[in-house]
């Protein structure tokens, strides 16, 4: 029976879909980010990002990632740049995507100050670009190769589809996943902070004011977001769906400073409509004149990769529950996990370093070392503290002091009082970054928000 | 928009669009299964509020903000910088005094209108944003470098307003002033002596330069000449510069938070707190006249104006009375934290350049307050106020 359903699957899986909708998301993915890329050097992140700073926070096990010089990275964004334009026209197609994969996420890997949700997609995302093949219509490629003389190449098979279909959805659904917790369902937290910040926001800003609001906006917000991937999938309920997408994103985006959040995700989201939809859209876009073909080896080999990569994607976000405490206070397993808008945290950190030998203290003001943004990130993240103190630790070192680094951090997370993150008495110069959960992350206060 | 002819025109059929219409029929039973679950789920999000909002203070959307930017505006910002461009004049009518007959008794005269200016001039820096920003807060209050200042003095002249404009921040203002009018190595007669002549005619001018100054910048703020206080006050209605009211506050918010890790900073830094615990005197912000700690104080004290929109007699509406919306118990914790630091700050029994060395116990201790009081700013008031940390415009999540 389970043979059966497996070979049911694995069949469907190989089934030739069109191109037409894996071609428009290829434009939209590689056009976004040209557009990212050209906005992210319009508004001097390049040098407030990676020249700017004297010290990083790399990811752990990517130490060795270090910004180049400043021409290095405007370079950098420049090849980038072309890249993802290469990736929309489906020039030079895997060149271009495995360029702009390795530079998108080499990037962002460089500083997790500037960690974001949708940063990860798109390096997910062109992760996947650059592995599937989706330049082999409506490409600049394809066009090449016909005018060669070559015959036109086959449909993909709907498991590669699917595996973006897939990707896509689980942001949605991850995202609303993280939102059936106490905080978001039960005090409406942060969207109460936050709705009450926007009641100047043109035509719905005076609905923020009534707290009845925050709740029906974070309990719809949950239930759109665990719902959306699968009514965008269905035929008749898709335009509704989709208008709830629009409507969702033009309103977060207007509340929120979010970037090209707004514009990426409803353009991803049409991967989940029906395959032909561009064909259907713009009827002059003639039938495609290749057959569909039975899937290759490299198909079926594909297909259990991408089985594996799903299967990794779905644990992923899960990982936090292996961990102790809550994840919005510990932030143990909290990247990477589609924890999207879950938090209004505040902290304030001071560092204490005394001398081994001497016992002489030294009170360390975190602006001594970092910008004002890796200062405001770095004090409510527990790893980000870790390597601060790490930091503090080795400067320390190349003084010719041999120190011990103590921690003081109050945070604030969605409107309580604010209560130590961190054991002020734990030597964080000693303390190790891993998978291992941090000891000396204090439990989570168990007051109420404060309102 | 999707074409109704083509929509069963699949292209390449799946499993699912050939469903028989049972099948059909149950998708649609789930479909409305889903549409009534996720109708419920709203309505339940509804009735949780209803039910969990039961201790709860007034309903936050119901204060007014604009009122609140507007009284502090009016009630503290203005005053402030009237006072301090009185406060001002009366340091330049006090020099002009003493350059006109030098004596130890007018002396004693400017140094007391010179820390009567410096007072209200730290607790403006509550609300450091706007006019002063840039080449006038650098005019005002900036390290001065004793030697370039004697190179000036030794010049000769003729000194006035006017020829103070063309010299470097280093050389002017209110830390020049202190160079000249305070010497805590030589007597009050010495300083006289030192200062009779050219000293005393470039003491007079640097007064006159501070004096246009103060005024240049209540007149930035005052509404009938610059009416900053009406772009501040109006934030989100007539304001070109604060489009929304959130603007205005995150401003005020930001900075009175960049006070206190300021203020706390000018203990740290004097005691040796940085370095190791070898106090550093040098260090101090007004070592010569003695004033570090009240330099301190009178920023707790800006703060304390902008958190209660009191100054002097005017009362109104502060930021207690927002975070009072949402949680009285802030309003009491903050209100503690400032109390706290007043009275570190008034235990320490002697002047800075004396405590580092008599008293760096009591220092300390009034350094942890100003940062706790700091800590309850940047983590509490900046969440139960929603207000945005660190200008910058980078994206979100």
């Amino acid at each position: 029976m389970t043979t059966t359903a497996t070979d049911r699957a694995a069949r469907g899986l190989s089934r030739a879909v069109d191109p037409a909708s894996l071609v428009a998301f290829r434009v939209a993915l590689g056009g976004l980010v040209a557009v990212a890329s050209i906005r992210f050097v319009a508004k001097g992140w390049v040098a407030e990002h990676f020249v700017d700073p004297r010290h990083y926070f790399p990811y752990w096990g990517f130490e060795w990632v270090r910004p180049v010089s400043a021409s290095g990275m405007y370079a950098v964004y420049a090849l980038m740049t072309l890249a993802a334009l290469g990736v929309a026209a489906g020039a030079l197609y895997r060149v271009s995507a495995a360029t702009l994969f390795a530079l998108f996420t080499y990037t962002h890997l460089c500083d997790k100050t500037h960690y974001l949700n949708h940063y990860y997609l798109v390096s997910l995302l062109t992760g996947l670009a650059a592995l599937l093949p989706l330049h082999h219509h409506g490409s600049v490629d394809a066009w090449w190769s016909k005018r060669r003389g070559r015959a036109p190449r086959a449909w993909p098979a709907a498991w590669v589809l699917w595996l973006v279909r897939y990707q896509v959805g689980l942001v949605y659904f991850f995202g609303g996943v993280a939102k059936l917790g106490p905080d978001w369902l039960v005090h409406a937290m942060p969207l109460r902070i936050w709705l009450a910040r926007g009641t100047d926001v043109f035509l719905i800003g005076p609905i923020f004011r009534y707290e009845a609001t925050a709740y029906l906006m974070s309990w719809g917000g949950a239930v759109f977001d665990l719902s959306i991937p699968f009514l965008l999938l269905y035929r008749k309920t898709r335009p509704f769906a989709f208008a709830a997408v629009l409507a969702f994103h033009v309103i977060v985006g207007r509340l929120f400073q979010l970037g090209m959040f707004p514009w990426f995700m409803p353009a991803f989201a049409t991967i989940l409509f029906e395959p032909d939809w561009p064909r259907r859209l713009w009827r002059g876009w003639c039938a495609p004149s290749s057959p569909p073909s039975a899937p290759a080896w490299t198909s079926k080999i594909g297909m259990r990769v991408a089985a594996v990569y799903c299967v990794v994607q779905a644990l992923l976000p899960l990982r936090f529950l292996v961990y102790p405490g809550n994840v919005l206070w510990t932030e143990e397993g909290f990247r990477f996990a589609w924890k999207v808008m879950l938090q209004e945290k505040n902290g304030v950190v001071t560092a204490r370093a005394v001398d081994r030998s001497t016992g002489e203290r030294f009170y360390v003001a975190p602006s001594d070392y970092l910008t004002p943004l890796q200062e405001r990130m770095m004090s409510t993240q527990p790893d980000m503290i870790l390597q601060f103190a790490h930091m503090i630790r080795d400067d320390f070192r190349t003084r010719g002091r041999d120190v011990s680094v103590y921690v003081d951090a109050r945070v604030s997370l969605n409107g309580r009082p604010s209560r130590p993150l961190v054991d002020s008495t734990v030597d964080l110069s000693n303390e190790r970054e891993g998978l291992a959960p941090k000891r000396w992350v204090l439990p989570m206060p168990k007051d109420p928000p404060r309102f | 928009m999707l074409q109704p002819e083509l929509e069963d025109a699949v292209v390449s059929p799946s499993p699912s669009l050939e469903a028989s219409k049972p099948r059909a029929r149950s998708r649609r039973n789930l479909l409305r299964a889903a549409a009534a679950a996720s109708l419920c789920a709203v309505a339940g999000g509804g009735a949780a509020h209803f039910l969990t909002a039961c201790d709860e203070g007034p309903d936050p959307g119901e204060f007014d903000e604009n009122a609140m930017l507007r009284q502090i505006a009016d009630n503290v910002m203005l005053p402030v910088l009237v006072d301090f461009d009185t406060s001002a004049g009366a340091l330049e009518a006090a020099v002009s005094a003493f350059a006109d007959g030098p004596t130890e008794a007018t002396l004693a005269t400017a140094r007391e209108a010179w820390l009567a200016a410096r007072a209200v001039w730290k607790q403006s820096q509550a609300f450091a944003f706007g006019p002063v920003k840039g080449d006038l807060s650098a005019a005002i209050d900036w390290v001065a470098d004793p030697a370039a200042i004697d190179d000036v003095v030794a010049t000769g002249g003729p000194f006035d307003s006017a020829s103070v404009d063309k010299l470097g921040t280093n050389r002017k203002g209110m830390m020049a002033l202190e160079y000249l009018l305070f010497d805590p190595e030589a007597s009050d007669a010495d300083v006289v002596a030192r200062l009779e002549g050219n000293g005393a005619a470039f003491a007079r001018a640097l007064g006159q330069n501070l004096a246009a100054k103060a005024t240049t910048l209540r007149e930035a703020w005052d509404p009938s000449s610059g009416a900053y206080v009406d772009e501040f006050g109006n934030a989100g209605t007539t304001s070109d510069l604060y489009k929304s009211p959130k603007d205005a506050l995150d401003a005020l918010v930001n900075e009175i938070l960049f006070l206190a890790d300021t203020a706390a900073n000018l203990i740290a830094a004097p005691l040796g707190l940085k370095t190791g615990g070898t106090p550093a005197p040098e260090l101090e912000e007004s070592r010569l006249s003695d004033s570090s700690l009240a330099d301190v104080e009178n920023r707790v004290r800006g703060i304390d104006a902008i958190w209660e929109g009191r100054f002097g007699d005017l009362d109104g509406l502060g930021l207690s009375d927002m975070a009072g919306s949402r949680s009285e118990a802030l309003v009491s914790d903050v209100r503690n934290a400032i109390d706290k630091s007043f009275e570190a700050l008034e235990a320490v029994p002697v002047a800075m350049t004396a405590a580092l060395t008599e008293a760096p116990a009591e220092l300390e201790a009034a350094f942890n307050a100003v940062i706790a009081l700091k800590q309850i700013i940047g983590s509490d008031v900046v969440t139960v106020l929603g207000v945005t940390l660190t200008f910058n415009d980078n994206d979100g999540d």
